[in-house]
């Protein structure tokens, strides 16, 4: 299946990567080598300032049976930063400013508000939706209310921008590639 | 590595009575037996702080009621705390001043919600809450104390003439200590012939008649239960219990003890920790000392059908052992182990009573032949493992029961016989007491002779899975 | 540094409230426990959700010993050995129990003194009252005695296995959460009633049983288990649950009729100050409009010609200096405070003598000392 990619402005993906469908990088997104991208059941919009750290699986897929049904665009909103091994499955939407860290799974038919804190290891396959400023946490999934919105060291934007290309090969825009 | 330390495949029964695995197990030299968690004595060699690794002394811990004075728990999920600092500038003119605050890594709380304010330095004098009631209880002790203390010197006063002129015994029963005490804190003294104890009147609390009404707004109000405390949260503090998560103050970090463990009958020290270190000063656990038994080899288990089975035994200590094998009477299993002992040594005399051993109750699935004779096994030797040609005698050895020899290593056959009426997938429990050589190398001042040895008999349950 | 009480104990003392639920523990003299925990416990791996279900004498010593040893070395820091310990229980605890763990705490580590002082009459210590109707509400049972001018009146007890775990059964019978495991079900039963649920008022209550509709109507509210589903709590059952505790079984017994049966069963002369010196200890009794709640059943239960000739107008309650659910714990660290507390103790010596735990703190168990 052929991959469309479209990159905004001072967005950088790392060419390391697995693309299905249709995918679009807003404007100063850092996309991590090793991440997976999989938008079958439409595309998908990701807004700016995100970072999607390595080994991130996105998965825009339709449930089995289901294939034929009306394709949906599945939006992630700005400033998000997903880490390491988090794996988004099929989630119906995505607003600005969350964090989802290490190993978080999230699951189908869920949408995520503004300013949420996904924490490490959280399994969450419930349908309910996560409000605005909510933290998850623990084994139990916890889920309390987030004091105040969650931020990415200053920093770490500037260092990454410096230092990825440095090491990995960069996706240009307006040359979709074939996805592997 | 550390899964089969878990596996209760081969466990021996202590001297108490309990199954352990062997690594749960100390071996008191002093009575040469083995002794596990519960038949020791724990004392409290060391508290300290889990986060920080500070030592307290144990007056200090006291005074601080078991907390750290420096880390802090998160109330929410009671992770560690962590300081987190930002510069701000209060007047334009004023160089920036930089303020900190906390902050959980794990759930995010931060320690601006209960509205604490920053505090300008990193140890942070952060706000201990108060008990709202204290006055009140302060009252009562003090208004109970005075009573029974009132009540006390009246009895002495009718029965003072018994006494004679020795007044020390007092000291304890009427509570003269605390009068001294009160006397240094500089309190007013109590009266001596007891008239003066009306010091503390109390109002007796009022019953209320009009109680508290359930809100009216309780029923509509839309319950958000992230901010409502759990149980957990709110017991972590029993004084305050806040029902609501923007009221939980962090909590200052529980304290921990390092133990070290005193053998009931002998009183030696078993084990015990090197001060502010992660070693021990005396260390005597069974598996430094009681041969290791692995199973190397099961056969298939058929109901009342012989299969061999071979263990393997590895002598951990520095010197050469032997073992002899008897099978396990069950009618003689009960009975009271005196404790052993060395020639010369003191006579193990126990002043006190001793918690009553357990009563073991075991159910043998099986018949088992253990080897006979005495079966030498050779002492670790670390170097041995870098010697090629690995010589051992083995002329002395019947093949019959020793499979093969490597080191400190023996591996020995057994045959076993599950019952008739074995249930398929259940564990076929068999047992044998294996008594081994212990060579006490403890240096005698007052007699210095030669290394004595003591057969020392422990039960082995073997749980030999039966699913197949 | 500031010492918060006037001088240290000579001895440190020891307070231990082994509730079915959860365990109170701390020092005497303090003003609050140093911890509430639950009452449970692991014997070799397994694990012991509650320590007075078990009926084995070997596996209660056990259970015991495991968590003595752990309220000891993980809570209180210091090792048990000579110290005084003061065990708060109620009168109707059995008598098995109490002399496990009186062996226990004297054989397996030695302490010097144990007093085993009755929750119903120490909890009257927080209040500095000597006579009052106790009503102890806790997980497994309710039980309620009155005591006069400091003792109990055991003629007049009353008890019901009608407390927290009932409310907690309703919530797993009116909830759907049987999908879950044994385990979990309880700790989110309990989850539920303490956040989610209160008492509500007689009117509405009454209303309710009808099953019409009331105005205004309760918020229903989402909970979310584990992360996998969530529920919807309704707000019927938010605020009925607790409703239990008030219904009337075959024998008419409530919590309401079992205060006013000890009233009528009671003297003259004291009903009235019964009435009027109620004191509710216990968790369950914390919950929201619990004691309103009460109180409009007792009134209005006045009215039926069964108590019609009680003479009594009106019900008083006792709001003591804590929370309800460590009244008993703080009634025994003022009573560990005092001289008495050596006086009515028993010590080792006399334990291993006679071998035998006095039915209640004595001075005859204390040898003489001219």
């Amino acid at each position: 299946m052929s991959s469309k990619v479209k990159i905004g402005q001072g967005a950088m993906v790392c060419k390391e990567i697995k693309v299905k469908g249709q995918v679009s990088f807003g404007a100063s997104t850092i996309i991590h080598p090793g991440v997976t991208l999989i938008a079958e059941a439409g595309p998908i919009e990701i807004g700016e300032n995100n970072i999607i750290e390595e080994y991130v699986n996105i998965i825009h897929k339709f449930l089995p049976g289901d294939e034929q049904s009306e394709p949906v665009t599945l939006k992630i909103g700005s400033n998000n930063v997903f880490e390491v091994y988090s794996t988004i499955e099929g989630v119906s939407s995505i607003g600005d400013n969350n964090i989802f860290e290490s190993k978080s799974f999230v699951g189908r038919n869920l949408s995520i508000g503004n300013d949420c804190i996904i924490g490490a290891g959280c399994h969450l396959t419930s349908t309910s939706p996560i409000e605005d400023g909510t933290c998850v946490y623990g084994k139990n999934c916890t889920r309390q209310k987030a004091f105040c919105k969650p931020s990415v060291p200053g920093g770490h934007r500037e260092f990454l921008i410096k230092l990825l290309p440095s090491y990995h090969l960069l996706r240009k825009n307006k040359n979709p590639i074939e996805g592997n | 590595m550390a899964s089969y330390m878990f596996q209760k495949t081969i466990t021996s029964i202590c001297t108490c009575g309990l199954q352990k695995l062997l690594p749960d197990l100390f071996f008191c030299r002093h009575c040469i037996t083995l002794r596990c968690d519960f038949c020791v004595s724990h004392e409290i060699d060391t508290t300290y702080c889990p986060h920080c690794f500070e030592n307290l002394s144990s007056t200090e811990a006291k005074h601080k009621k078991n907390r750290c004075a420096s880390c802090l728990e998160c109330p929410r999920c009671f992770n560690t705390l962590s300081t987190r600092s930002y510069s701000r500038t209060p007047e334009p003119k004023k160089p920036p001043q930089k303020m900190y605050y906390l902050l959980c890594l794990f759930c995010n709380w931060r320690s601006h919600e209960p509205n604490i304010p920053d505090q300008p330095t990193s140890s942070g004098n952060w706000p201990v809450n108060k008990n709202p009631d204290d006055g009140r209880i302060l009252d009562l002790i003090n208004y109970y104390k005075s009573v029974s203390l009132k009540e006390v010197f009246d009895k002495q006063k009718r029965n003072t003439k018994h006494y004679g002129r020795n007044y020390m015994h007092f000291l304890e029963k009427f509570g003269l200590n605390a009068m001294m005490a009160r006397k240094k804190v500089g309190f007013p003294n109590f009266h001596a012939d007891g008239t003066g104890f009306s010091t503390s009147e109390i109002n007796p609390a009022e019953a209320i008649e009009n109680v508290p009404e359930l809100s009216s707004n309780t029923f509509e109000d839309i319950v958000d239960l992230k901010q409502i405390s759990t149980l957990e949260q709110r017991f972590a503090t029993p004084e305050l219990q806040a029902e609501n998560t923007d009221d939980l103050f962090p909590i200052r970090k529980h304290l921990r003890v390092k133990h070290s463990l005193r053998c009931r009958v002998c009183e030696h020290n078993v084990v015990k920790p090197e001060y502010n270190a992660v070693k021990f000063k005396i260390k005597h656990l069974a598996y430094y000392y009681v041969p290791e038994i692995k199973i190397i080899k099961c056969e298939p288990l058929l109901a009342g059908k012989w299969s061999s089975l071979v263990l393997k035994l590895c002598n951990p200590s520095q010197a050469s052992t032997a073992v002899r094998f008897e099978k396990l009477d069950l009618n003689a299993i009960n009975i009271i182990r005196e404790p052993r002992q060395l020639e010369g040594e003191d006579l193990i005399s126990t002043p006190k009573q001793l918690p009553e051993p357990i009563p073991i109750v075991l159910e043998l699935q099986g018949d088992i032949i253990v080897p006979e004779g005495e079966i030498k096994i050779a002492a670790r030797d670390d170097t041995a493992e870098y010697d090629d040609t690995n010589e051992v005698n083995t002329d002395n050895d019947d093949p019959k029961y020793v499979y093969w020899r490597k080191g400190n290593k023996v591996a020995l056959k057994f045959e076993v016989k599950p019952n008739e009426n074995i249930k398929k997938n259940e564990n076929v429990q068999l047992g044998f007491v294996m008594h081994f050589m212990y060579s006490d190398t403890m240096l005698h001042v007052i007699n210095p002779k030669q290394p004595q040895t003591v057969l020392v008999p422990i039960k082995i349950v073997l749980n030999l899975p039966n699913s197949f | 540094m500031k010492i918060e009480s006037d001088f240290l104990p000579e001895k440190q003392c020891i307070v231990i409230d082994i509730g079915t639920k959860y365990t109170k523990f701390g020092f005497a003299t303090e003003h609050s426990p140093r911890c509430i925990i639950p009452t449970c416990c692991e014997i070799d791996g397994t694990f012991i959700p509650d320590i007075y279900k078990c009926k084995d004498e070997q596996t209660l010593m056990l259970a015991l010993t495991n968590f003595i040893h752990m309220l000891f070395y993980k809570y209180a820091l210091v090792a048990p050995k000579d110290k005084k310990v003061i065990i708060v229980e109620s009168l109707l605890s059995p008598t098995i129990f109490k002399e496990i763990l009186a062996k226990v705490l004297f054989i397996t580590y030695e302490v010097t003194s144990l007093c085993f002082v009755p929750s119903h009459c120490a909890s009257l210590f927080t209040l500095g009252i000597s006579t009052g109707l106790v009503l102890d509400v806790g997980y497994k049972e309710v039980i309620l005695i009155p005591v006069c001018e400091g003792v109990p009146v055991l003629r007049l007890w009353q008890a019901m296995p009608l407390a927290g775990q009932s409310v907690e059964n309703q919530i797993k019978t009116r909830i759907d959460i049987s999908q879950l495991s044994d385990e979990s079900i309880d700790s989110i039963a309990e989850d539920i009633k303490a956040r989610c649920c209160f008492v509500t008022t007689l009117k509405r209550s009454k209303i309710l049983a009808t099953g019409q509709s009331v105005e205004p109507k309760t918020t229903d509210v989402e909970y979310h288990i584990n992360g996998e589903s969530s529920i919807t709590i309704s707000g019927d059952v938010r605020e009925t649950v607790h409703d239990v505790l008030f219904e009337e079984n075959i024998d008419e017994m409530s919590i309401t009729t079992m205060i006013l049966e000890t009233i009528v069963n009671s003297n003259v002369d004291i009903r009235l100050k019964l009435a009027e010196n109620i004191v509710l200890i216990g968790g369950t009794v914390m919950a929201k409009g619990f004691m309103s709640r009460l109180k409009e059943e007792l009134v209005e239960k006045l009215k039926c010609s069964k108590y019609n000739n009680l003479k009594i107008t009106k019900f008083k309650f006792h709001v003591a200096p804590a929370y309800e659910n460590y009244i008993a714990w703080l009634g025994g660290s003022i009573f560990g405070s005092t001289n008495n507390l050596n006086i009515l103790s028993q010590t080792r010596e006399n334990y291993i003598n006679e071998n035998y735990v006095p039915d209640w703190p004595t001075t005859f168990t204390r040898q003489k000392t001219e």
